[in-house]
């Protein structure tokens, strides 16, 4: 596997200093980003999705080609880089009130959703205050008290309590500032043009028409994103491409509903075997898990809930597409005692949710991002009354089309094409 | 049980007997036939069951055989197997898989020596777990295929597997694969109502009640899901016929022979019916004639055109009631006789009765005569009293008995004119006489002076109930016509009093001669009457009661068609 040329620092989020805002300076070469070859020879990058993409998901992407899409179709505020550093996003500046709670933001001169009007503050003032009366309530919730825009680029938010500095979970997808396109939903079919903004490129993006990646690679895609090793074993004798390790970005949790019949964490909970399952269980890039993990300091962020009933089931369920998660499913079953007559059993993404939510099944295995900018809100997201064990972590890979534009990695391990 | 119940039962029986035989040996013959055809069948679904696992067997062998010689020849799986390559280890954990699929098994996974999977098709995860009892039990069932229970991550796999065995470097590998079974085994079971069911060594051997075993396959059997550790059982292939055809066509001959029954039950209750009746009603007829019959009425018509039993019968009891008419006429002539026996006895009687004071007196004057012939004058005014009253008697005597004529002269007599007359000769003192005469009143047929005879003495006898009653009483005489038609018809005549009656014993006695309870009674009037309407071809009864008076009812044959004027 040849890779590409550029270090990447990967940090654990959450403990990393905040560094002040400010731009990065043109000159300046960028510690998260990606060349692959002599960039920019391509006027337009094809993007292969490889994964089935729901445009209603831009808030909450559910997969790593919704993660691609989104970040590149919409803007957040901020952008958080690999090393989580905040950077401008369609927020150009921000200033900080005296007592920390308040800040103002400036809007980028010339804001606007690709392919349609400009972006005014008060259409992110207004998503602002939304998600602030919806979420007043619950534990889980940003934080964020109000929002009004000041002027046409200019908008005020008020947290509910103070920080030092601009809250970095103004970069989570759940804040994304979208035009109409995202809330109109439906399944992307065919491709998605980006048209040039800028000093960016047009972008295309294929959506899933055939299963085999590779058909993508050999039909001229510029940019694929994968966590399966066969793809990136075939593209690693072909020099017009070059294969970046992305972060380490999603953790593979067995999740036991609190009261069980064996123990199957406890079975589990030795580095040797989390090494085994990382190196034969699953085919993907994946290793035992590190610590310290975004949930473990925030556990009480969770809704307390009643202790479950006995789990009579003999399920060991995952989501039905997922791979990695089936790969860990299997090799529990598999270090079970045969008599136990545990099965592995994979459901669709809405049927897994209900089954998660009744808890009567005998384990769960899910896989959840590895870094939050929202720690306890993403706690708050996980079943409550349930044990959790960390399997593995996995990351994917960016196989590149040499001579495509320059791009860089995010905090998530998600790319961004950024202006040349 | 009447004859109409007999008929039916005999019917009954008699078509009951051979239905019931008719249905036994067809349901015998039918079962004997299915069962030989079924047995047949399950023979040759035996045969074929057998023959599938031998090919299977020999399949999974040869499949078997061509990725040993494969794995033999194996860099990559040499590498990873034998030096623990990392590089390969990916390659071997994905080979049975790969090859599985590519043999077209169901079942595959290859073990090193000690037992330790290398690598699973079916089970892909299940890598590093030690399974030594597989290969051995396996080994252990001699070559052939056995059934194996193991599992997927999904759900448990029964399959048809064998074992084999190849050296790579010095090291000995097994090489468990196999086909799926359950399929296999669910596509022989169900053939119409040939059922092929598998039973596990914990199953009871208790089949089906429907069904009956006809013949089992054993197969070598390994659970590797026990919880007790796995052992080399077997399993019974079961082939059974299911008997529903057969239960359903026994039913159906039951439902035809029970509606034969019943159209039989139907059939013989209305034959019973109609030919009871062609034999029961002319026997009661027959039956009804015979009760009428008695001594004073043998007229009854036996006659009849039917040539059969019951046409005998009649003609039967017709020649008995001829008979009996005869005899009945020969018993009134011998009564007759008797009477006139009797008669000449008592004539003889009273007539030496009478002529003994006359013989005394002739016997007194010859005495007289031959000794004071002078006083035979007086003597004689003497005796002259005693002959009189001598003759007297006698006359009286002849009179009497010369009544008792029999002679018969039959002609049409006017009754009502008799009764007129007798009444107009009765002498009476404050008795009422009342005649009470049906004008439309045939001529009755006989002998106008026994008719006459007969109601002096019945008008006599009333009379004489009523002498000395105070303040007297009546005697009324009453004509009418009585009976049916034609030759039936008769004349109806009644001498009722108001007397004193008669007790049953005094009625038994009254017809008795010389029963008498007068002082110058004969006893002799009513058993004259009697044999005078014999005589006449008639009838009599009293209807009496102490206190309650007494009638005389007298029924005489009438002219037919004839009337009175
Ligand atoms: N109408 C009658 N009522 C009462 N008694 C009668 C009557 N007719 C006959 N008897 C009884 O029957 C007896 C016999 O009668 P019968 O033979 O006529 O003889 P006799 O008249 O000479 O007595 C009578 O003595 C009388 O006792
Ligand atoms: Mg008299």
């Amino acid at each position: 596997m040849r890779c590409g040329a550029v270090t990447l620092f990967l940090l654990a989020l959450g403990c990393a200093p905040q560094p002040t805002p400010s731009t990065l300076a043109p000159d300046q070469p960028d510690p998260c980003g990606l060349t692959a070859g002599s960039p920019n020879q391509l006027d337009t990058l094809t993007v292969a999705l490889l994964e089935p993409v729901d445009l209603g998901n831009a808030t909450a992407p559910a997969n790593d080609s919704e993660r691609l899409l989104f970040r590149n179709l919409f803007e957040n505020l901020i952008r958080v880089d690999c090393e989580g550093t905040v950077r401008p996003g369609l927020a150009r500046y921000w200033t900080a009130d005296s007592v920390g709670r308040g800040w103002t933001l400036t809007l980028r001169e010339g804001a606007a959703f690709p392919g349609s009007g400009p972006i005014s503050a008060s259409d992110v003032a207004g998503m602002l205050r939304v998600l602030a009366n919806r979420d007043s309530a619950s534990a889980g919730a940003f934080g964020i008290d109000s929002a009004f825009e000041l002027d046409d680029r200019r908008l005020r938010v008020l947290m509910r309590g103070g920080a030092d500095s601009l809250p970095r979970f103004l970069a989570d997808p759940a804040l994304v500032v979208t035009d109409g396109l995202a809330s109109g939903g439906g399944s992307g079919e065919g491709s998605l043009l980006i048209p040039r903004q800028g000093k960016l490129p047009v972008i295309e993006f294929r959506f899933p028409l055939q299963r085999d990646a590779r058909d993508a690679l050999d039909r001229e895609a510029d940019l694929v994103i994968t966590r399966d090793p066969v793809l990136v074993d075939y593209v690693s004798n072909r020099a017009e491409f070059t294969t970046f390790p992305l972060p380490w970005s999603r953790t593979y949790l067995l999740m036991e509903p609190g009261v069980s019949r064996g123990d199957l964490l406890g079975a589990l909970d030795t580095v040797s075997v989390r090494k085994s399952l990382a190196k034969d269980a699953v085919r993907a890039s994946s290793r035992a898990p590190e610590p310290p993990y975004w949930w473990s300091d925030h556990r009480s962020c969770q809704a307390a809930s009643p202790l479950r009933s006995d789990n009579a089931s003999s399920r060991v369920v995952y989501r039905k597409d997922d791979d990695i998660a089936r790969g860990l499913a299997e090799r529990i079953v598999a270090l079970a005692s045969p008599s136990a007559g545990l099965r592995a059993v994979g459901l669709e993404a809405p049927e897994l949710a209900i089954a998660v939510r009744g808890g009567s099944d005998r384990a769960y295995v899910m896989g959840v991002p590895r870094q939050s900018l929202a720690p306890c809100r993403d706690v708050y997201g996980l079943p409550a009354g349930f044990r959790f064990l960390p399997l593995i972590e996995s990351r994917a890979y960016a196989i590149v089309r040499n001579g495509a534009p320059p791009m860089t990695v995010e905090w998530d391990g998600t790319i961004r094409v950024v202006e040349r | 049980m009447s004859f109409r119940t007999r008929l039916f039962f005999g019917i009954l029986a008699g078509v009951f007997l051979p239905l019931g035989a008719l249905a036994y040996g067809v349901r015998q013959e039918m079962e004997r036939r299915l069962t030989a055809e079924y047995e047949q069948r399950v023979n040759s679904m035996t045969e074929v069951i057998e023959t599938d696992l031998l090919r299977e067997g020999a399949t999974v062998a040869s499949r078997l055989n061509g990725l040993i010689s494969d794995l033999s020849s194996d860099n990559r799986f040499r590498l990873g197997a034998l030096q623990g390559e990392p590089a390969s280890r990916r390659y071997l954990l994905d080979y049975a898989g790969s090859a599985m699929k590519l043999s077209g098994l169901s079942m595959l996974q290859i073990q090193d020596s000690a037992g330790r999977i290398l690598s699973s098709g079916h089970f892909r995860n299940e890598f590093d777990r030690s399974q030594p009892q597989l290969p051995a039990l396996l080994a252990k069932a001699g070559g052939t295929i056995a059934l194996v229970r193991t599992r997927t991550p999904e759900a448990p796999l029964l399959a048809l597997a064998r074992v084999d065995s190849f050296r790579v470097g010095g090291r000995r590998f097994s090489v468990v694969g196999g086909v799926e079974a359950g399929t296999r085994v669910g596509r022989l079971a169900r053939n119409g109502d040939l059922s092929v069911d598998l039973f596990y060594p914990d199953q009871p051997r208790v089949p089906s009640s429907h069904a009956r075993i006809l013949r089992e396959v054993y197969l070598p059997y390994v659970n590797l899901l026990s919880g007790s550790g796995a052992a080399l059982d077997s399993v019974r292939l079961v082939v059974t016929q299911s008997l529903g055809t057969l239960q359903a066509l026994r039913r159906s001959i039951d439902r035809w022979l029970l509606i034969a029954v019943a159209l039989t039950l139907a059939a013989a209750l209305a034959l019973a019916a109609w030919l009871s009746s062609q034999v029961s009603r002319p026997l009661r007829d027959l039956a009804r004639k015979t009760s009428e019959i008695d001594l004073d009425r043998l007229d009854q018509s036996f006659e009849t055109e039917r040539q059969d039993e019951i046409g005998a019968l009649s003609r039967l009891l017709g020649g008995m009631t001829e008979r009996l008419r005869t005899s009945s006429a020969r018993l009134r002539e011998a009564e007759r006789r008797a009477a006139v026996g009797d008669l000449a006895r008592q004539v003889n009687h009273d007539v030496k009765n009478g002529l003994a004071p006359i013989r005394n007196v002739l016997r007194h004057f010859s005495q007289v005569a031959r000794q004071e012939p002078g006083g035979l004058a007086a003597v004689f005014e003497e005796r002259k009293g005693t002959l009189e009253s001598s003759v007297e008697y006698l006359e009286t005597l002849a009179r009497n008995y010369a009544r008792l004529s029999p002679t018969v002269e039959r002609a049409p007599c006017n009754v009502n004119a008799l009764v007129e007359q007798v009444l107009r000769n009765t002498s009476v003192d404050g008795t009422v006489l009342q005649t009470n005469l049906s004008q439309a009143m045939p001529h009755a047929i006989g002998d106008s002076l026994m008719i006459r005879r007969v109601l002096e003495n019945l008008v006599g006898n009333a009379v004489d109930s009523l002498a000395g009653r105070p303040g007297g009483g009546t005697v009324a005489v009453t004509t009418a016509i009585a009976g049916g038609v034609g030759a039936e018809q008769k004349v109806r005549i009644t001498v009722a009093d108001t007397g004193p009656g008669m007790s049953r014993k005094q009625l038994d006695q009254a017809f008795d001669d010389f029963y008498t309870t007068k002082a110058e009674g004969t006893g002799l009037g009513l058993s004259i009457v009697r044999r005078l309407i014999l005589d006449l071809n008639g009838s009599l009864h009293v209807e009496t009661e102490p206190g309650a008076g007494t009638s005389f009812v007298v029924e005489l044959p009438a002219v037919s068609g004839g009337r009175a004027g």
